[in-house]
Parts: C-alpha cells; sequence; structure tokens
C-alpha cells in the first residue's frame, strides 16, 4: 500500500516538475518572430486575392461558409466567424489591414500582450471563414498563435523588451502594471506550461500523421515518396530524377514514416533528440523545396524549435550577436533575485 | 490571476496546480479527440468509442480549429483534382482555363490556396443519382441527399464566383483528375508528369467508376500478372480518405 502512495506521489511530482518548472521565455521568443512572420506573409497574400475568397462573390461565399458548420448539411460545428457577415468591401479591407498590423507587431514583439492573443483571435475569424481553402500551414499557424498568447513571448527579442530597458532607465523602476505589459525576461511557469503544450501538440500530429501513413500500402512498399514527386501539382523543384534511384526514395518513404510514428518517444531522450530535430528539418525542408509548400516545411521547421532549451537559444543567439554568451544585467538580476 | 504571476521563481500554489492540471488535461483531450475519431473510422462510418471520447470536446475543438485529422499525404499519396473552366467566345472555340494555374496565381501560396478549394470541391462531390443498389437504405439516402446539397450548395458558389471572374455567365466548369504517372511508364515511356492522357475529366452527372473503367481498360493487366513495382494503383486506392471537410484542414 506504502508503494502505492509513494508512486501516487512521485506521479505527482513529476507530473508538477514537466508542467511547472518556470522557464526562460527565449525559444518562445524566436518562434513568436517566426509566427508572426508567417502570419504577416499569409494575411498579406490573402490581400493579393482579397475578395476572391472573403468576399460576396468569393468562391466560397459567404452563405455558404456559414452553411458549412451551421448545420445545414449535417451535424452543425463550433466552428464561427464573424467574417461570414461581412459583405462590405471596405469592411474586409478594414479587417485585412488590422490582421496585417497586428500580426507585423506580434513579429516585432510590440505591445505583445494585447497582440498575441489578438493575432490568434483574428487568424481563428479568417481560418473559420475560409473553409475549403486551408491546408496544414493554416493549422500550425493558429496553433502556435495561441500557445505563444499563453505566455510573456515578447519579454525579449522584442521592442517591448527595448521599451522596457528605456523606461527602467529613465523611471529605475516599474509599476506592477507596467511591469506585466513589459515583462521581464525571467523563468515563468507560463513558459513551461506553454512550451510543453506546443510540444505535446506536436506529437499528436506526427502521431497520427504517422499511422495514417500506416494505413497506405505506399508507405510500406516505399513507392510513396514517388508517387509525391511524381505530383505535379505539388512540384516546385523537380525531383523525378529519384526514379532511378529506387532504394533511394524507398529507403526515405521508409525513413519518413518510422520517423513521424515514432516521433512521440523519441523526441523526448536527449540522446536522440537531435536526431529526431535534424531530420525533422531535412524532411520538412525537403517539403518546403520540392513540394511546392513553402510555407508549411517552415512552420513545421519553426514547430520543432519547441523543443529547443531555452537557455541553449539564448547563448546561441548571443553568440551569433556578437555578443557575450553570459546573461545581461538584467538577466542576471532575475536569475539571482529572489523571484527569479 | 496570470500564470507567470504565480510563479514567484516557486510552484504555484496546490489549488493553483490543480485548478491548471484540469484545464491541460481538458485541452489536451480536445487536441487528441479529433485525431481519435477520425483516425477510428471505417467503411462503415466512425467507431461508437471514438465518437464517444470525442463528443464532450467536441466544441471546443471545433470553436478553436483543433479539429484536424493530421493525414498528411495519407493514406496514399493521390491524384490530384482540378477544375477545367470553358468560356464562350466569339471567335467560336471556347476559352480555357485550368484551376489551379501556376502561371496566374502567384505567390505559390495564393496557387496553393487555390489547389485546395479544387480539392474541396473534388472532396465534397456527390453524384447527382444515388447509385440503384444503396437506394433502399433510408439512411445512406438520406446521407446521400445532405451530401448531394452541400456539393451543389458550394457549385453554386463556385459558378457565381467563376461567372464574375470570367465575365461570362455562360460558362461551364467540371473536376479534372490529374493522375499520378506510375514509375515504369515514367522510365519506359519517359511520360511527363503533364502529359495529357494523365487528366481525364469527371463530368458531375457520370458515376466515377464508370470513368474509371474507361481509362483503366487499355492498361488492364493481363490475368495472373502482378502490377510492377511502382505501378500507379488502380481505382479508389489510389485516391486519400475523405474526411467530413477535406481540404479544410481536418
Amino acid at each position: 500500500m506504502n508503494a502505492v502512495a509513494q508512486w501516487f506521489r512521485d506521479s505527482i511530482a513529476s507530473w508538477d516538475r514537466f508542467w511547472f518548472t518556470p522557464r526562460l521565455p527565449h525559444t518562445l521568443a524566436v518562434i513568436r518572430i517566426a509566427t508572426g512572420a508567417m502570419l504577416l506573409y499569409t494575411h498579406l497574400v490573402l490581400a493579393s486575392d482579397l475578395l476572391s475568397f472573403l468576399g460576396p462573390e468569393a468562391w466560397i461565399d459567404n452563405a455558404t461558409a456559414r452553411s458549412l458548420h451551421d448545420g445545414t448539411f449535417g451535424p452543425d460545428d463550433a466552428g464561427w466567424s464573424y467574417l461570414w457577415s461581412i459583405d462590405s468591401a471596405a469592411g474586409l479591407w478594414l479587417h485585412q489591414l488590422l490582421a496585417i498590423l497586428v500580426s507585423a507587431c506580434l513579429m516585432l514583439g510590440l505591445a505583445t500582450r494585447l497582440t498575441a492573443p489578438l493575432a490568434w483571435f483574428i487568424q481563428l475569424m479568417i481560418v473559420h471563414r475560409l473553409t475549403g481553402a486551408l491546408f496544414g500551414l493554416d493549422q500550425l499557424t493558429t496553433m502556435l498563435a495561441m500557445y505563444l498568447m499563453l505566455a510573456p513571448c515578447g519579454a525579449v527579442y522584442s521592442l517591448d523588451a527595448v521599451i522596457r530597458r528605456r523606461m527602467l532607465k529613465r523611471r529605475g523602476t516599474l509599476s506592477p502594471r507596467l511591469g506585466w505589459w513589459f515583462p521581464e525576461p525571467r523563468p515563468t511557469v507560463a513558459v513551461c506550461v506553454a512550451t510543453r503544450l506546443g510540444q505535446l501538440h506536436l506529437c499528436v500530429i506526427y502521431l497520427f500523421g504517422g499511422l495514417w501513413k500506416a494505413r497506405g500500402e505506399m508507405w510500406w512498399d516505399g513507392t510513396a515518396l514517388w508517387f509525391s514527386a511524381a505530383n505535379y501539382e505539388y512540384q516546385s523543384l523537380d525531383l523525378t530524377w529519384v526514379a532511378h534511384y529506387p532504394v533511394l526514395f524507398a529507403a526515405a518513404t521508409h525513413l519518413t514514416i518510422f520517423w513521424e510514428t515514432f516521433y512521440c518517444a523519441l523526441v523526448w531522450p536527449r540522446l536522440t533528440r537531435p536526431f529526431v530535430l535534424a531530420t525533422a528539418v531535412a524532411i520538412h525542408g525537403g517539403i518546403a523545396l520540392f513540394l511546392g509548400m513553402i510555407t508549411f516545411g517552415l512552420i513545421m521547421i519553426v514547430a520543432n524549435g519547441m523543443f529547443l532549451e531555452p537557455e541553449w537559444t539564448r547563448r546561441l543567439l548571443r553568440r551569433r550577436g556578437g555578443g557575450s554568451e553570459e546573461a545581461s544585467p538584467e538577466e542576471r538580476r532575475v536569475a539571482h533575485s529572489p523571484r527569479g | 490571476m496570470p500564470l507567470e504571476k504565480r510563479s514567484d521563481g516557486t510552484h504555484p500554489t496546490r489549488w493553483w496546480r490543480l485548478a491548471l492540471s484540469v484545464l491541460i488535461i481538458g485541452h489536451l483531450w480536445a487536441v487528441i479527440g479529433r485525431p481519435i475519431e477520425f483516425a477510428t473510422q471505417g467503411p462503415t462510418g466512425p467507431s461508437p468509442a471514438g465518437s464517444l471520447f470525442y463528443a464532450p470536446v467536441r466544441g471546443y475543438s471545433e470553436a478553436a480549429f483543433l479539429n484536424h485529422g493530421y493525414a498528411f499525404f495519407a493514406p496514399n499519396p493521390g491524384p490530384s483534382h482540378l477544375i477545367r473552366v470553358e468560356v464562350p467566345s466569339e471567335e467560336g472555340e471556347p476559352r480555357s482555363y485550368l484551376y489551379p494555374d501556376l502561371s496566374r496565381q502567384w505567390p505559390r501560396l495564393l496557387y496553393h490556396r487555390h489547389f485546395m478549394l479544387t480539392e474541396f470541391f473534388h472532396n465534397t462531390y456527390q453524384p447527382a443519382q444515388i447509385p440503384p443498389e444503396l437506394a433502399e437504405d433510408p439512411i445512406v439516402v438520406e446521407r446521400w441527399a445532405l451530401d448531394r446539397q452541400r456539393h451543389e450548395a458550394i457549385r453554386g458558389s463556385i459558378r457565381r464566383h467563376l461567372q464574375r471572374a470570367h465575365e461570362s455567365n455562360e460558362l461551364t466548369f467540371h473536376r479534372v483528375e490529374h493522375q499520378l504517372a506510375g514509375l515504369p511508364e515514367f522510365l519506359s515511356q519517359q511520360l511527363r508528369l503533364d502529359d495529357p492522357q494523365l487528366y481525364i475529366d469527371l463530368p458531375d452527372d457520370e458515376p466515377e467508376f464508370r470513368l474509371r473503367l474507361r481509362r483503366d481498360e487499355p492498361t488492364e493487366p493481363q490475368a495472373g500478372s502482378l502490377p510492377r513495382f511502382g505501378a500507379p494503383p488502380q481505382g479508389d486506392e489510389a485516391r486519400p480518405m475523405r474526411g467530413n471537410f477535406p481540404g479544410s484542414g481536418r
């Protein structure tokens, strides 16, 4: 009985350690920059043909988009968008301008406490309106924006951090309210929760991606990569030369399904993590280069960044920036304060 | 109170941890619920256990756009589905446009949005007439009627868009399947990926299986012979599994 009680206590302690160990925001800050940039790009591209996708005579018009969610053709779903009610071109353009501004602010880390949740919400409204024109890119950007808004991801590598430093120089200290708007780059539980949710979500994506592939015979006989390369509509760089190297494309096919299915287990141990992440970069880089989905390939690589330790990110960027690997005075102060 | 306010360099209080744990578990349930429901579908419909597992978190999952199956290029990479538009012209020969088209939709992301739309249009297709062998089952008939109405609603929306875009009320359009080149044909015949013989028209009123038979006839393997390595799969094996709204991110 004691053993059971001890196991229970140990499990709770492990759970607490996994979810509630304060964590530095540096990795999430880099993911914020990349996600903001991707959102900005997707909103700009949508703006280039806005009324064909959101207008009253769009490919899928407002009434049809609404009817695909409201139960007209079967069970309804809870997906909802106020864009279903906007027919005015001026209103749509104003909304798109707001989406572009907010995603630019997220990328730059300006008023991140406001712009991160706003970027997620606007993205959510757009994806529920764009039914039929969506793909994996939209799933990933919405997911990343959702987790970023849970954490002070603008605490570093951001305009918020610049403003904070200037205010500190001028005032010496910040009120709790200003401190919340312009957070210091200290380890927090919020960063840990946001990171863990992102990591586990990514594991779910890969696990089911692998399980689905396991239902298809081409992933077993090794021809799936050939048939992906032979898809003319996806092709961006010609990969059909692999036809002359069947062993190569069959091996790459088997590696892909093995890596995808077991990602959720192999990404956690420190021993296997570098190989798993390197494979992610290779496979998604290949998709970006050859299969015409540069945006999707890049955002998957960005999402894999969730598994990079924030300390490692901080050291890497400090070194790349030509600075010392040591922490900044503020980071040192935070790290050594009773709260840090 | 915001999460990080509770950290204070130590753990949040026990009650905060408990409350957060409940929220975390609920969210993770929603993250995994739809993939489980989607993966546990078979030819006869979804598994009752999979549906039951997903039901409590369905609303949250749908509202937060977490409801995806993550079946990328699965179970098999399949052919592409396009839309061909024929616009009557005064010169006599109608002008023909294929969607998506890299030469007219740029950058690549815009092209890909059009590609997803044409795939979506195909994936929501239901034949105009229900096959006679299925017409006896009232549940199947009801489902088919709703699915057909949905396809017609989408078709109507696309028609209105194309009429405005091409400034013609007389235009016609239909689905086109761009089949994948098999490895043997590609190597032996030097077949180009955009060879015209790989495109087959899919008119709205003709059942797809008849079209497939027609195309498959000349190349059907002899009895007793085995398909060669890299030969394209026949019939429905080549097609991705259909969800409720493939192309909408599921």
